[in-house]
């Protein structure tokens, strides 16, 4: 008698890596609902108001994190790529089977926090600011516990959520920094590290496939096939590095990173509706619902639902900020923070808004300043005579990167045209007017 | 504190480092931003939690990508590993802060005076010793060392109790 043989592997069609192979436990887990809500969120907010095919969801994202973290970890881990100075901390053949299931749910999970549109409002809403704890509420929850508990071999959730939240987060709310080990500080880094941490490289790639622009792309096939565990030379710890061979690669993915924020994730647009939807959620929501039912029944479609509601009512809680977002009356940059005006002063963003708000009054100005991003990143790179040296000391891209920081000043449409004429009339005075000393 | 003032300490504490050559890396800021914090209770503000090397704030390694990018540190590899320096817009700080940097001199001498020139393990050792000191109750050596090595096993019993001796006799230095 013929018998259905199940079956093991299913493929997902993506735009970015053509296919996403995922096994039958990790179909249990994308048919979750807590995963199944990441359909309704979308990835870059209201980013589709200035780039309107940017209309993504951080559901295809999460799938795309995971198929790069499993490529990760079979290369960093083959035995044809492991290097002398790192060969003890390989664990047992059993025993990577296990961790690749666990970094690839982790990757998979790792945004199941996000509130309503990401991370626009998340400053203002949720304690501390900031979705990876509720990401750990998620994964530590009945649902989806016993989806991880219906696995073979069943991961531990908490194991699952601190490599998706990284040594900072976990040290911060739920633990210590120092509970992540050598071997799970590596495995972190595959999902989150700053360097070559696979949500970056995947949000990347596929925003700037969404959004119909080309600076996110970059040669990730080649990189991630160089992708080495290496010890630092003078940190002396196990990192993910790459071999001398995939440092353009790397490169290529430091100056995407660059070019993506400043043109896209910090579009001035972008972020003047970022802060009309941050208003709005504000005065509508007063509070986010942080149990896990309330935060899983919030995804960008009641959002959206209230913005409309809103705009129309003149007395709803949020009607300004909804009103300006379903209107297209976003409010327009009058300056943005440049390098001459920051050599005057360090604070000229800041001395500009309060001068304008002086003029024109607190509700017609707002202002807005992204630090940068990037951290002090290094890593060790492989040379062809076996010997490891660093980043800095190899790329003069790497040696000399400096990471860029965002400000810009907004005002009322109508106030735009006698803004910007106040501001080039007098914003010598205002740059050159004394600072307070410290104290 | 705010920013330009927690920027004009650290740029400070990288000059200092870096007078007369000496090595100021990551580490070395991270060891010495702790060390007055908490012990010279300059009220710069970082979050500390124990992590690879010690005592380590996430909030200054995003404050010292933020002072890079405004040109008050710089980067420099070196055969040792990468070192900070001062930026070109150092200057700047020391006209606009003179006051903050003044009044907190002394701390930045401190920690110049007993911590440059070590390595990676040495500070390490050094500033978990005085994050026990801060964060328990216990006042014995005995008690802190034994601490140390529960969450540092690779530290010997015997450099744990150097090291918390150490930071004794800074208290000593501090108080006298």
């Amino acid at each position: 008698m013929l018998q259905a043989v199940p079956k093991l592997q299913h493929e997902i069609r993506d735009p970015i890596h053509n296919f996403v192979r995922v096994t039958a436990d990790e179909v249990a887990a994308i048919n979750s609902r807590p995963f199944q809500r990441l359909r309704h969120i979308h990835q870059l907010a209201l980013t589709y108001l200035v780039y309107p095919s940017a209309t993504h969801r951080r559901f295809e994202h999460s799938l795309g994190v995971m198929e790069l973290a499993g490529r990760v970890f079979d290369i960093i881990t083959d035995e044809r790529n492991r290097h002398s100075g790192v060969q003890d901390i390989f664990p047992d053949r059993e025993t990577l089977l296990a961790w690749r299931k666990t970094v690839r749910l982790a990757a998979l999970f790792h945004d199941l926090g996000h509130l309503p549109f990401s991370h626009a409002a998340e400053e203002q809403l949720l304690p501390d600011g900031k979705h990876e704890w509720l990401t750990v509420e998620v994964l530590r929850s009945g649902e989806m516990r016993d989806v991880l508990k219906q696995m073979m071999p069943a991961p531990d959730p908490d194991q699952v959520a601190k490599i998706a939240i990284g040594p900072e987060k976990w040290g911060k709310w739920f633990g210590k920094a120092t509970d992540f080990k050598e071997w799970d500080l590596l495995m972190t880094e595959i999902v989150t590290g700053d360097a070559f941490g696979v949500d970056r490289i995947d949000y990347l790639l596929r925003d700037s496939h969404h959004a119909g622009v080309a600076y996110g792309r970059f040669d990730h096939y080649r990189l991630i096939d160089t992708l080495r565990i290496l010890r630092h030379p003078t940190l002396d710890r196990p990192m993910i590095g790459i071999e001398k061979g995939g440092i353009h690669a790397a490169e290529a993915l430091q100056l995407a990173r660059h070019f993506m924020f400043l043109q896209l994730y910090y579009h001035h647009v972008r972020l003047a509706y970022d802060i009309h939807l941050s208003e709005f959620m504000v005065q509508w929501l007063k509070t986010y619902p942080t149990d896990v039912e309330g935060h899983l029944r919030m995804t960008d479609n009641e959002v959206l639902s209230a913005i409309n509601i809103a705009a129309a009512d003149p007395a709803a809680p949020g009607h300004d900020p909804a009103h300006r977002i379903a209107r297209r009356g976003h409010f327009r940059k009058v300056y943005e923070r440049n390098a001459l005006d920051q050599r005057l002063r360090a604070d000229a963003v800041e001395c500009v808004a309060k001068a304008l708000r002086a003029r024109f009054g607190d509700t017609a100005v707002r202002d807005r300043q992204i630090a940068p991003k990037q951290q002090n990143v290094e890593f060790p790179i492989l040379l062809d005579d076996g010997s490891i040296s660093t980043s800095r000391s190899e790329s003069t891209i790497y040696a000399g990167f400096k990471a860029a920081a965002v400000g810009a000043v907004f005002v009322d449409p109508e106030k735009k045209k006698d803004a910007m004429k106040w501001l080039a009339d007098n914003k010598k005075t205002i740059l050159s007017q004394q600072m307070e000393l410290g104290v | 504190m705010n920013d330009l003032q927690r920027s004009a300490i650290v740029a400070t504490l990288v000059k200092d480092c870096r007078a007369g050559n000496g090595f100021c890396g990551e580490t070395m800021v991270q060891k010495s931003v702790f060390v007055m914090q908490e012990l010279l209770k300059v009220p710069l503000g970082f979050d500390f939690q124990l992590y690879i090397y010690g005592p380590f704030s996430f909030d200054l390694q995003r404050h010292l990508g933020s002072m890079m990018a405004d040109d008050m540190i710089a980067v420099q590899p070196t055969e040792y590993g990468a070192t900070f320096e001062p930026g070109e817009q150092v200057g700047y700080l020391e006209t606009h802060t003179a006051k903050t940097i003044a009044a907190h001199r002394n701390a930045v001498e401190f920690v110049v005076r007993h911590l440059a020139g070590r390595g990676v393990k040495q500070l390490e050792r050094v500033a978990t010793a005085l994050f026990f000191t801060v964060t328990t109750d216990d006042t014995s050596v005995e008690g802190r060392a034994t601490k140390i090595r529960e969450v540092k096993p690779h530290i010997t019993s015997d450099e744990a109790q150097k090291a918390v001796e150490e930071v004794d006799r800074w208290r000593r230095e501090l108080a006298a």
